[in-house]
């Protein structure tokens, strides 16, 4: 559904790549997330799936679309729901959606069938005849997220779709992304929001500084335990602001920092060790324990917020 | 104490006004180095100009022993023109500056708050006004050979003018606030009053001039004469407060010339001050809660084409804000009238110097004129849509068939324009059929090269407004750039028009001038849609 094949985007005036030989493929029917820190390149290659970006290098598919030679095709399989939820804020939400619809060749009936089920389904029915500048953030996202659904798009792409919603609207959302799945549509997404990927996904991949660390199966119930573990692990070098500084403080810090990594890296080993030799019972609370320690040990690292499903969680 | 914390808070707000309103000024590169020094020659040849003109102005008052009534004049004329500009200054900075909701949440008082953004407003006001009068005064001394006193009352005089001026500006300012707070989303109506007051102000002002100089023309008299510099001088003295400004200066007529200098000032910033204690922070969050606030329309579900339904929210995006519906539609609703007027003037004065036969050609400089005002907002094409454009751009829809919906929808307004405007001057009796349809070509050609300049302009360095739900209130550089390269060739091509026609007669001068806006339109298409697409595509959001 999706192929990105070596892509490397590097901005103007920057020597640094943004994103570097970065390659992933995403099957039908899957959740896909994508993880990395502040700054690692996720919305960058977000941007460049979605065709906002032109990119260096590589090639992008959508359903079998090159992005950049068969761009309109690879857009029509594609719904997008940014970060920033910028949407025509003059417009009331009804005809925003109407105006993507009619973009997206979307006829009347079906138009009109979907608008009502979502504007329902995310209880935004109230409002959608307001204008758009009078929304709140869950309301702009919401409407964001169904003019993307407006025309049923086989790949569905959130660009940290969650951030400051309420439990309700989350859960609104995370059950249309499994209902979108179910469909044998495919959802790539990226957050920080560890324990829901663990939770919601397939697979995730993990990014750092544009590059790809490891794409990781999470139907592997251990590999859903140590997401977490992971993620620290491969972005631990971020920890210290090493680029901040100079001279000798800057040599210091990477060595902590490659340390630090070292350090975690063994600790991941050691503690699957222990956790294959202790009985069953005991591998849940250790598993936890675990959890909290890797946590504490990486305290420069901001917390993610825990997320409770309130119905129909995985 | 709190008169301590309030004077750093004033301190710190007006820094971060100043911050915030010269963050662009750079002088750590070349470029930066250059473009100051560039704008610094220019300032320095406008003033030239300025005083070579105002010399002669002064010495030909002189001449004729009015020079005091040319003082009053023209310190009336700078003090009006700068009270009603700083209205809208003022407006944006205390209310539409974008950081009133974040200023509000500091332990700041809301008097503080107004002081600072005052505070910088005022300094740049004063600036200007000192620029302005300062060496006309100078001038005006040296020509006239003033005594010391009048120097030593320069600094009263500008500064007494300066409280006028600016008080004014606050006067007049929250009021209307108010006004614009209670029409908010009466689209239509704020459409229709704001096209009937241009067009209207336009008319009285230029029926005026018109009328001040056929009188001038069919009395015989010459503007020195002893009758009508007698009227204007015995109007003058009704000028408060700026004409006792000037008595004052003079050391005139101080018997009223004191009360009424410092009194006038003095009771202005009094009902400022009142006005602003009672009703700034009302309507600053009136303002506030109702930029947040929206309407409800009940609309169909219907289904258009991509390009319909691309004109179609283009057109909404406009129509539904307050500065672009009146920058734009009603500045274009009203200019059939203001061609009206202006080609009745003009071709009055020249038909009465050069002759009737540059009576076309008049109109179409005017109609030329008008078009390159109204269509560098087409300059603004991406920029105005800040990040919301990339919604579009991630569409499925050709990057072509988006422009071709823009470019149609400035057409449709400069189009009726120019067909408008043609009609009223041909309906008017200014030309005969034939110049009415060389008129409406010659000038439809324009409109159409110049939309694609500016279209083309801002596609390749959009300028978009920072903020979440901006406008680009303040001028854009690619609408300045649009603007000065139409206003060059409008000129051009009326002055080749009027001297071409007096020359080698209309058929010719006109003939020539379409060719010109032939070629034009021509090169402007080329450029706008060669490279279009690479153009359209290298637009991202920065990082």
């Amino acid at each position: 559904m999706l192929k990105i094949d070596h892509l490397c985007k590097k901005y103007i005036n920057s020597d640094v790549y943004a994103v570097k030989d970065l390659c992933i493929e995403v099957k039908p029917g899957e959740m896909f997330g994508f993880l990395g820190l502040n700054g690692a390149g996720k919305s960058t290659t977000i941007k460049c799936i979605t065709g906002i970006y032109p990119f260096d290098s590589g090639t992008i598919e959508i359903d079998g679309h090159n992005i950049k030679t068969d761009s309109l095709n690879a857009k029509l399989s594609m719904g997008y729901v940014p970060d920033n939820h910028s949407v025509y804020e003059k417009l009331t939400g009804r005809e925003y959606v109407n105006h993507v619809a009619d973009l997206y060749y979307v006829d009347k009936e079906e138009r009109k069938q979907r608008i009502e089920e979502f504007a329902e389904k995310f209880r935004l029915s109230f409002a959608l005849d307001r204008q758009i500048k009078g929304y709140s953030h869950g309301m702009k996202q919401k409407i964001c997220i169904i003019a993307a659904l407006i025309h049923k798009p086989k790949l569905w792409i959130l660009d940290e779709p969650l951030m400051g919603l309420d439990p309700q609207s989350i859960n609104d959302i995370i059950l249309e992304m499994k209902e979108h799945c179910k469909q044998g549509n495919t959802v790539f997404f990226s957050s920080h929001n560890i324990d829901m990927v663990a939770k919601l996904c397939d697979r995730v991949a993990i990014i750092r500084k544009g590059q790809l660390c490891e794409i990781i199966d999470l139907h592997v119930e251990e590999n859903k335990a140590t997401l977490e573990e992971k993620f620290l692990a491969y972005t631990a070098e971020n920890v210290v602001a090493v680029s901040a500084l100079k001279g000798w403080k800057a040599k210091r810090a990477a060595k902590k920092a490659q340390k630090e990594a070292k350090k975690a890296q063994k600790e991941q080993v050691d503690n699957a060790e222990t956790l294959a030799a202790a009985p069953q019972e005991e591998k849940v609370e250790q598993k936890k324990q675990l959890r909290i320690i890797s946590r504490r040990k990486a305290n420069k690292v901001p917390n993610p917020p825990r997320f409770h499903m309130s119905k129909g969680g995985k | 104490m709190k008169d301590n914390h309030s004077r750093h808070a004033v301190g710190a707000l007006v820094r971060l006004e100043l911050n915030s309103r010269f963050a662009g000024v750079r002088l750590n590169s070349f470029g930066g180095i250059l473009k100051a020094l560039f704008g610094l020659g220019a300032i320095a040849l406008i003033y030239y100009l300025y005083v070579t003109i105002a010399e002669s102005i002064i010495l030909s008052f002189y001449v004729y022993n009015r020079e005091s009534l040319f003082l009053k004049l023209f310190v009336s004329l700078i003090g009006f023109v700068m009270a009603l500009g700083g209205i809208s200054s003022i407006v944006k900075s205390l209310f539409f500056s974008g950081d009133n909701e974040l200023l509000i949440r500091f332990p700041v008082k809301v008097m503080d708050v107004f002081t600072a953004k005052v505070l910088v407003q005022g300094i740049i006001t004063f600036i200007y006004l000192v620029a302005i009068l300062l060496p006309l005064m100078l001038v005006y001394g040296e020509v006239t050979k003033q005594t010391l006193s009048y120097y030593i009352m320069i600094p009263v005089g500008i500064i007494l003018s300066y409280a006028v001026v600016f008080g004014v500006s606050i006067l007049f300012a929250i009021p209307f606030m108010r006004i614009k707070t209670l029409v908010k989303d009466k689209y239509i109506f704020t459409l229709v009053v704001s096209t009937v007051t241009i067009a209207v102000l336009f008319a009285v002002y230029m029926v005026a001039v018109q009328s001040l100089m056929e009188f001038m023309q069919t009395k015989a008299v010459s503007f020195f004469s002893d009758g009508i510099m007698g009227k204007i001088f015995v109007a003058s003295d009704y000028f408060y407060p700026f004409a006792q400004i000037t008595e004052l200066m003079e050391l005139k007529n101080l018997a009223v010339a004191i009360p009424v200098a410092v009194g006038v000032p003095a009771v202005i910033l009094l009902v400022d001050f009142l006005m602003v204690k009672k009703y700034y922070l009302k309507i600053m969050l009136r303002n506030l809660e109702i930029e947040g606030s929206s309407f409800t329309k009940y609309t169909h579900d219907a289904v258009r084409p991509h390009f319909g339904s691309l004109l179609k929210k283009d057109f909404l995006e406009i129509f539904r804000s307050f500065n672009y519906s009146f920058q734009y539609l009603a500045m274009s609703l009203s200019a059939p009238v203001m061609t009206y007027f202006s080609t009745r003037l003009a071709v009055a004065i020249g038909a009465q110097t050069i002759g009737a036969m540059i009576a076309p050609a008049l109109g179409i400089m005017v109609i030329l004129l008008f078009v390159a005002i109204l269509v560098s907002f087409a300059a603004t094409t991406v920029s105005r849509e800040g990040d919301t454009f990339y919604m579009t751009k991630l569409s499925p829809v050709p990057y072509n068939v988006q422009i071709l919906a823009k470019f149609t929808l400035y057409m449709i307004v400069s189009g009726s324009i120019v067909i408008l405007s043609s009609l009223v001057v041909w309906l008017g009796g200014f030309v005969d059929v034939i110049t009415f349809l060389v008129m409406l070509a010659t000038c439809l050609l324009f409109a159409v090269g110049e939309t694609c300049m500016a279209i083309k302009i801002d596609l390749v360095k959009p300028r978009f407004p920072i903020g979440e739900g901006r406008e680009m209130t303040s001028g854009s550089p690619n609408v300045f750039i649009s603007l000065v390269v139409g206003l060059l060739f409008a000129l051009g091509g009326g002055i080749w028009a009027i001297a071409g026609s007096y020359i080698f007669g209309a058929e010719f001068a006109l003939g020539i001038l379409l060719g010109v806006a032939f070629l034009y339109c021509l090169c402007s298409a080329l450029w706008c849609f060669i490279g279009l697409k690479k153009a359209y595509a290298k637009i991202s959001p920065a990082r």
